[in-house]
């Protein structure tokens, strides 16, 4: 049975606690990561993207993910 | 002029841990709630030669989110933190009373301040600066809690540095009452030693640490 094409975004707010949300990927190939926060209902204003690779790497909206991936959605914190 | 020997604490349940052998100069940019907490633990932790930059008075407001003390209010903010941490642990640290203005930097470089304008300006004299060994970035909002460990001259790290080092706009404003809670800003302070120490003693860096209450985001 085929593997499911499916990429997971995890939002994280400023308090509370992580939500995660996952966008079924239809065709086939790579889809860019704007494809999948736009399917998320996840703007990515005032955000950092960023996907274990197997590190964090930062992303942008063009950029492009893999089925299986996820997307770390984080706030722009510039306090101290 | 700071001292030049670690003060005089007894640190045998931790020198083995760190030795304050390995420390290096650090000049710590922004004496708010997480850099006031940051100069006072490297000062525990045996770091003998500290600069702190800032500008500011300590306001009521700081008081409950950093380490100074009510009867503090008014004072010059690094004025206030030498006083404790000399009280403490003996260390006189270099007080540099004004805004960080893009001055020569060199050692190992803390900035907790409160906008990305600042960091930009920081980041200028840090780029590629083979005279500062980390600058370690610390950022907050309410309970989120996130902190850079860079290497100036790796490429990787700069690259990934800069495509997180937007303009203030760009960014979250720190808002008045979710701006952070000390059990949070403590992480970053904790985050800021470790990342110093395994720096000095390991010569490895994290790059990026991110946690949300107790949570670690990847």
């Amino acid at each position: 049975m085929a593997q499911k094409r499916q990429i997971h975004v995890v939002i994280v707010p400023t308090t509370g606690a992580p939500v995660t949300k996952t966008v079924d990927i239809a065709r086939t190939g790579k889809v860019s990561v704007e494809e999948v926060l736009a399917s998320a209902g996840v703007s990515s204003e005032k955000k950092s993207l960023s996907v274990l690779r197997p590190t964090s790497v930062t992303v942008g909206p063009d950029d492009t993910v893999n089925p299986g991936e996820t997307i770390t959605v984080t706030e722009r914190p510039q306090g101290s | 002029m700071p001292s030049s020997e670690p003060s005089d604490l007894n640190r045998s349940q931790q020198d083995a841990i760190f030795d304050p052998g390995n420390a290096r100069p650090v000049t710590l940019i922004g004496a708010g709630s997480v850099g006031s907490m940051a100069a006072g633990w490297l000062a525990d932790i045996g770091v003998s030669d500290l600069a702190v930059w800032d500008a500011d008075d300590v306001a009521s407001h700081n008081v409950p989110m950093s380490r100074y003390e009510p009867e503090q209010i008014a004072r010059k903010k690094v004025s206030a933190l030498a006083e404790l941490i000399a009280r403490k642990s003996g260390l006189t640290i270099a007080q540099v009373p004004r805004m960080y203005a893009g001055e020569p930097l060199r050692g190992s470089i803390v900035a907790c301040v409160d906008r990305m304008s600042a960091r930009q300006l920081i980041w200028k004299q840090v780029r590629k600066n083979p005279n500062v060994d980390i600058l370690v970035d610390t950022r907050i909002a309410a309970k989120y809690v996130e902190v850079w460990a860079i290497r100036p001259c790796d490429p990787d790290d700069i690259a990934e540095y800069e495509k997180n080092l937007p303009n203030d706009r760009d960014a979250l404003t720190p808002q008045c009452g979710i701006h952070g809670i000390i059990y949070s800003t403590a992480v970053a302070a904790s985050a800021v030693c470790d990342d110093l120490t395994e720096w000095w003693t390991t010569g490895t860096v994290r790059r990026r640490f991110a946690m949300l209450g107790l949570k670690q985001i990847h």
